[in-house]
């Protein structure tokens, strides 16, 4: 089974001439089909560059990335936003649509797929809710749930179209210890029933043995790729 | 496709009731100015027209100098015996008209009314009315009251109908209204009065039968109008203009167009609202768009394409234009009701200018929205994390 990520010599900067500041050195990383990823570092160490990078959201400067068989370091924005579908995202703030209810939002996800037909795509989203344990909130607004609550919505929304790989920043960063722990035992479990990659980028402690392998980050290099 | 993915522009729209229904609103006033300022426009190019539109006959005879037809320039009548030299004229009669002051009988005011003076034989006007009282005007100082007049002139339509007998004073000489008809008014007056020519006289003592204001052409049946016309032009050379209705009524237009500013006042008010509408739209679309732009990053980092949104934020336009003409030109037949009775100009919800209204809307909205749409820039999906 070929890896979920492949990064090689991987270098990034952000400025141009004299404000340029690297902030990659030489990076690289694999991360197996099927295996939970966390990494850990410093504000500022560079890892959130790197999963923007790994998720297609900024262009390749220098190195190769691999993401489930796909080259990014060659692909054009149109191949970058095809790629981007077959990622699952989990971001610090949920960031729903205050306008949609908890199933809608989960449905945009499965939108992206034009061979589910409507009827299929609101059963799947359903589904999807009451796996993460909203069957019952699933035509409330962003506004009437709780933090737990949402962020479990914005799980929900990454994992209903089965992505091969899942990529979350501090998914726990807006919750207390409680639901930020469960939210991440959650998105654990589903990510090994659905075979997806994790690649999470955390400072919570408390999480880490809910990893198979932790990498640590600092001043734009990779410290243990063990 | 639209109906199979979730509304997302409807949805954002009607998230807040009390949003969208300020935004409609927004859009409801601005059609509602656009209805008012064509209509009024249309009312008064129609309404310069509307004893033009009435003038029976084939051909008409003005002098080269009459620029407008309620202030014509007199010319001698025995220029008319000319075009009855020619084989396919019938008939040629002579029409006076002129501006005269009618005192309203009941507030005294005193207001311009254009009085119209033809043979008893042979009323030149084709009008509502006209064929019932014509033969009761053949009475020293009486005629034919237009009903469609401003309230300025008195409600005299309402008196006669009620079996009252009218009178009032016309350049303050008592005149007795023995019917009425309906043509419509325009600027230069505020009613209309029909009466024979001798009558005429004599409520214009200054003027003489030997001096007309129109000549008006009866021609054979078959006749080809425009022969004759060409024919007629010759003969007359630079003494008489021979126009069709059709074009006295073109050439009272043009002059109407060239000579007053209206157009331009009112296409000014129809810029306005346009203005106004579009203003509205873009605060909104662009407040929704500012207030919701980690989402649509996210929306854009999960796969939606940079389009995508592009045609959510048109949409939401779209659907503001559509939800604010329906119940803008619900209102604006109602104001045009009213306004059609203060002032007796013709307006009417035409299909036209309901197209014309419906359009410049869609044209406000969607411009708002591609206006809006370069807020969008900021949504970068890399800078959510």
């Amino acid at each position: 089974m070929p890896d979920a990520i492949d990064v090689r010599d991987l270098n990034y900067a952000f400025g141009e001439g004299e404000l340029r500041k690297q902030v990659l050195y030489d990076v690289s990383l694999t991360v197996q089909a099927g295996s939970v990823v966390i990494m850990m570092g410093p504000s500022g160490c560079g890892k959130t560059t790197l999963l923007t990078l790994v998720g297609g959201l900024r262009t390749v400067q220098a190195g190769q990335i691999e993401v489930l068989g796909h080259d990014l370091d060659a692909a054009g924005p149109a191949e970058l936003v095809a790629v981007r579908r077959h990622i699952g995202f989990v971001f610090q703030l949920h960031n729903l649509l205050d306008f949609l209810t908890a199933q809608q939002n989960v449905e945009m996800s499965l939108q992206l797929h034009p061979e589910i037909d409507p009827p299929t795509r609101r059963r799947r989203a359903q589904e999807m809710l009451k796996v993460v344990g909203l069957g019952d909130r699933m035509s409330y607004y962003p506004a009437a749930l709780s933090g737990g609550q949402r962020q479990r919505v914005s799980i929900a929304r990454a994992l209903v179209a089965q992505p091969q790989l899942i990529l979350a920043d501090e998914p726990t960063a807006a919750l207390d210890s409680t639901s930020g722990r469960q939210v991440v035992e959650l998105l654990q479990r589903l990510a090994k029933e659905q075979g997806a990659a994790v690649l999470m980028v955390t400072h919570d402690n408390r999480i880490l043995d809910l990893a198979d392998r932790i990498v640590h980050m600092e001043d734009g290099r990779i410290l243990d790729a063990g | 496709m639209f109906f199979r993915d979730i509304p997302l522009a409807w949805l954002q729209l009607t998230h807040s009731k009390a949003k969208f229904f300020a935004a409609v609103t927004g859009v409801v006033v601005a059609v509602l100015l656009m209805w008012m300022q064509l209509g009024f426009l249309d009312a008064l190019y129609r309404s310069a027209t509307s004893v033009t539109n009435h003038l029976t006959g084939d051909l008409v005879l003005i002098s080269p100098h009459t620029k407008e037809f309620a202030r014509p320039e007199s010319f001698p009548r025995r220029l008319l015996g000319r075009a009855l030299g020619h084989p396919d004229v019938v008939a040629v009669h002579p029409f006076y008209e002129a501006t005269g002051k009618w005192q309203n009988p009941w507030s005294g005011e005193k207001r311009p009314i254009l009085v119209f003076g033809m043979p008893p034989d042979e009323p030149l006007f084709d009008a509502t009315g006209l064929a019932e009282g014509w033969s009761k005007t053949n009475v020293a100082d009486a005629g034919l009251f237009d009903e469609v007049c401003r309230p300025s002139l008195g409600d005299v339509g309402k008196h006669f109908h009620a079996g009252e007998t009218v009178t009032a004073e016309i350049n303050n000489r008592r005149v007795t209204v023995v019917g009425t008809v309906r043509i419509g008014v325009g600027f230069q007056a505020d009613g209309n009065f029909v009466t024979t020519d001798a009558n005429f006289l004599r409520l214009f003592p200054d003027r003489q039968a030997s001096a007309i204001d129109v000549g008006v052409i009866e021609l054979r049946p078959g006749a080809d109008r425009l022969v004759v016309q060409m024919a007629l032009r010759q003969a007359y050379g630079h003494e008489l203009k021979v126009q069709t209705p059709e074009e006295l009524i073109a050439a009272e237009l043009k002059f109407l167009q060239d000579n007053a500013p209206i157009g331009f006042v009112f296409s000014m008010g129809v810029v306005v609202g346009c203005f106004i509408g579009f203003a509205i739209v873009y605060q909104v679309l662009f407040t929704d768009i500012s207030s919701h732009l980690p989402q649509y990053a996210t929306l854009k980092a999960m796969g939606y394409s940079d389009g995508y949104l592009v045609k959510t934020v048109l949409q939401a336009a779209l659907i503001l234009a559509f939800c604010g003409y329906i119940p803008g030109t619900i209102l604006a037949a109602g104001l045009y009701e009213i306004g059609k009775r203060a002032t007796m100009l013709p307006m009417d919800l035409s299909l036209h200018r309901g197209m014309q209204v419906f359009g410049l809307s869609l044209g406000m909205c969607f411009l708002s929205g591609l206006v809006a749409v370069r807020r969008l820039r900021s949504a970068d999906p890399a800078e959510i994390f």
